[in-house]
């Protein structure tokens, strides 16, 4: 049995006490990579604290075992702190078991952007107001029984001007005006979208037969050379691994180097927080963090967390105090709640005789497609709300192809074999970013049973699909499917498994954003309604999932909250 | 060639090359589980990153050999091709007895690591002469590719 942890299991007082500083950024990845960036640039003494270490180019094999299958990313903490999963409270939590589809963090300097997909779609505006829209239009009872689905404290227009600032960071590649459903932009994309190929224009041709919409899928991927970076060779190990060749948006290709080029900003790898210790006045003190086999104690006068959509509520929860006897900003009980995981729906797919070349280039050089999006069809008579947005995505690799065969097909010998040698790079493969709404049966907490190596009970996530993104998935499955037919395919098929693998997919929720301190954590700013001096950023804060991958938003949130808080700093720091 | 085992027992390494050597048999279109060197990817993959998988592959190679031995008469490596067929279907479709958690999660376990021994870089061990590849017309990692090679063909 594990030991229920608090923050005592690691006393402050027996901590190396470190000088001072303005900030204290807790995980250098997506969102705390941005941060670090705006902090630095406006001259705030800023450091920042990453469990894993610094990774480079040259160390980046082609090698989908290492990389998607073990996540050789995640050994630094991840991998030995992977959360429990439940489909209800009266269920037994278990571990995911290896081999399952699994999407976890990686740790090291730039965090899940070293190894994610690098889709970068701003959400729609509609996705800002998914309750007060879908009442309009629909009426209150499309509103799924259960759901504490609401509207977001902040719109697209606002948020604009920071998805804007990040495309501009990073480099990334799309093409402005050619989704008319996209919300309004400033200018185009700062770099041309990323090479079309025969597969992603067999569907684009398809839809548009169809009389779809089908668009490039904007990327954080260097089309062209930018900002002293080397641009994409489109050479097929990209997803799930670092970029060889430095193409990739990862925060530490970009804001992070920026950051440490003004003096004011020093990154800390191998520095894994522990908790969040609280003053007596009840603000936050800095970050307790173990390197080196010590603890140390590095005090600021604010804090940034930024650990990924799970751990950042893990650690709130861990962080116990006299102040907050229930984990730091979580005496309104609300660290944990409306947390959502966002299933990839996917389809693949054959079309025989005809070969794809799909073992190549990477997943967002995509044909995408957002017809069933957000509110961008009539959902009368549909039993749901919402969409997502579809992608014939590129990159297909060795074992995962191998692994997606048709139902008709047997799964092991002689005929499975064949099939394969006929058809294996004849397969295309479609994917789904879709919404997921939160419930209240939906939350995250702290396993009383399982922990980690240090004895830290693990993040417990209670989560089912409801009815709603059941018929959501199931509708996006077909409309999927009718495009691949439509582009010659004779058969299509599921090609991810839902569940228990679901709860490591994306991950939202769980510190929500909102004006009501009853009903969210964070207020419109993402910081914390009851610590004034801490922020709280990442797919956490989103109060509904969007129909697409989170990264840019949670990059714009973390851009803005940052700026906030510098602007704000007498306020905060009191 | 279970010689160089390093973690598997060999009475349990003669049992796993026997399934892998069903799971994928080598045929008309080439070489199978057997030649691309899968049980030494699992073997080895067993004393690294599915080192918390050891005791589950202990348990359930044995629970193998005993309901190979109850149902058929000899251990699962001395059955004949198509009564290890028939075991492993049983395993497939949850009849099998004797396994835990349960004989269709044991043949799942295999079958997936049969296919990343198959598929996955020969670094690891698996794939040798990249049997797994050249079946699946995957031409290998490439560090540029240029935009001919991504046309239909």
């Amino acid at each position: 049995m594990g030991r229920r942890a608090d923050t005592t299991l690691f006393p402050v007082d027996g901590a190396e006490r470190l000088p001072p500083v303005d900030i204290v950024i807790v995980g250098l990845g997506a969102a705390g990579g941005i941060a670090a960036a705006r902090f630095a640039a406006r001259g705030m003494v800023t450091v920042g604290l990453e469990a894993g270490t610094r990774v480079q180019a040259r160390e980046f094999a082609f090698d989908e075992l290492a990389n998607d299958v073990w996540n050789a990313l995640g050994a630094a903490k991840v991998n030995h702190e992977v959360p429990t999963w439940r489909p209800d409270a009266a269920a037994e939590a278990t571990t995911a078991r290896e081999g399952r589809l699994v999407s976890l963090m990686a740790n090291g300097i730039g965090g899940g952007t070293i190894h994610y997909a690098g889709q970068h779609f701003r959400l729609a505006p509609w996705h800002f107001h998914v309750r007060s829209s879908t009442v309009a239009r629909y009426g209150a009872a499309a509103i799924p029984p259960g759901s504490t689905v609401t509207d977001w404290p902040v719109t697209y227009d606002e948020l604009m001007p920071y998805y804007d600032a990040v495309e501009r960071e990073l480099g990334v590649s799309g093409s402005a005006g050619a989704n008319p459903f996209e919300g309004r932009r400033s200018g185009d994309f700062p770099l041309p979208p990323l090479r079309r190929t025969g597969w992603t224009e067999l569907i684009a041709d398809a839809a548009r037969r169809g009389g779809l919409h089908p668009f490039p899928g904007p990327a954080a991927i260097l089309s062209q050379p930018y900002r002293g970076q080397e641009a994409c060779t489109y050479c097929g190990f990209c997803n799930f691994g670092g970029c060889h060749t430095d193409a990739k948006g990862s925060t530490y290709l970009n804001a992070i180097p920026r950051a440490e080029a003004t003096g004011n900003f020093s990154a800390v790898s191998d520095a894994r927080v522990v908790a969040l210790p609280a003053t007596a006045d009840g603000r936050v003190g800095g970050a307790l963090y173990l390197a080196g086999g010590r603890l140390h104690f590095q005090p600021a006068a604010a804090v940034f967390l930024s650990a990924h959509a799970f751990e950042n509520a893990r650690l709130l929860l861990l962080s116990r105090s006299k102040a907050f006897p229930h984990g730091l900003a979580n005496n309104s009980g609300q660290v944990g709640r409306n947390a959502m995981s966002q299933v990839y729906v996917g389809v693949d797919a054959v079309f025989p005789g005809k070969k794809l070349n799909r073992f190549n280039g990477t997943w967002p050089q995509c044909t995408s497609i957002d017809d069933f999006n957000g509110d961008n069809f009539d959902h009368s008579g549909l039993g749901f709300i919402g969409g997502g947005c579809i992608s014939a995505i590129q990159e297909a690799k060795p074992i995962a192809s191998a692994l997606s065969t048709p139902p008709s097909v047997p799964r092991w010998g002689s005929a499975w074999k064949a099939w394969l040698a006929a058809h294996g790079n004849s397969v295309g493969r479609m994917v789904a970013a879709a919404e997921s709404l939160p419930y209240e049966d939906s939350f995250l907490d702290l396993d009383p049973v399982v922990t980690d190596p240090l004895g830290v009970p693990v993040a417990r996530i209670t989560f089912r699909l409801h009815e709603q993104e059941e018929r959501r998935y199931d509708f996006l499955a077909e409309r999927m499917s009718e495009i691949l037919q439509d582009a010659g395919a004779t058969e299509s098929w599921p090609n991810f498994r839902r569940l228990p693998a679901a709860p490591f997919q994306s991950y939202f929720g769980a510190t929500r954003m909102g004006d009501d301190a009853a009903e969210s954590v964070t207020d419109r700013w993402c910081v914390a309604h009851e610590v004034p001096n801490l922020a709280i950023v990442g797919a956490s804060s989103f109060p509904t999932s969007g129909g697409y991958p989170p990264t840019a938003t949670i990059q714009a949130l973390a851009w803005r909250a940052a700026d906030r808080l510098v602007e704000g700093w007498d306020a905060a720091t009191g | 060639m279970r010689a160089e085992l390093t973690v598997l027992t060999a009475e349990e390494g003669a049992t796993l090359e026997a399934v892998l050597s069903r799971l994928i048999p080598a045929d008309d279109l080439g070489p199978g589980a057997r030649e691309a060197r899968v049980l030494r990817f699992v073997d080895r993959a067993l004393g690294g990153p599915l080192s918390s998988l050891r005791h589950e592959y202990a348990r359930n190679l044995a629970a193998l050999d005993a309901f190979a031995t109850a149902k058929r008469g000899s251990a699962f490596a001395k059955l004949a091709a198509s009564d290890q067929d028939s075991v492993l279907a049983e395993l497939e479709r949850g009849e099998a007895t004797g396994f835990s958690p349960t004989a269709e999660a044991f043949f799942e376990l295999m079958r997936l690591h049969a296919i990343h021994g198959m598929f996955g870089d020969p670094v690891h061990g698996g794939n040798a002469g990249l049997a797994g590849w050249r079946l699946l017309g995957f031409h290998g990692p490439r560090a540029v590719v240029p935009a001919r090679d991504q046309q239909l063909g």
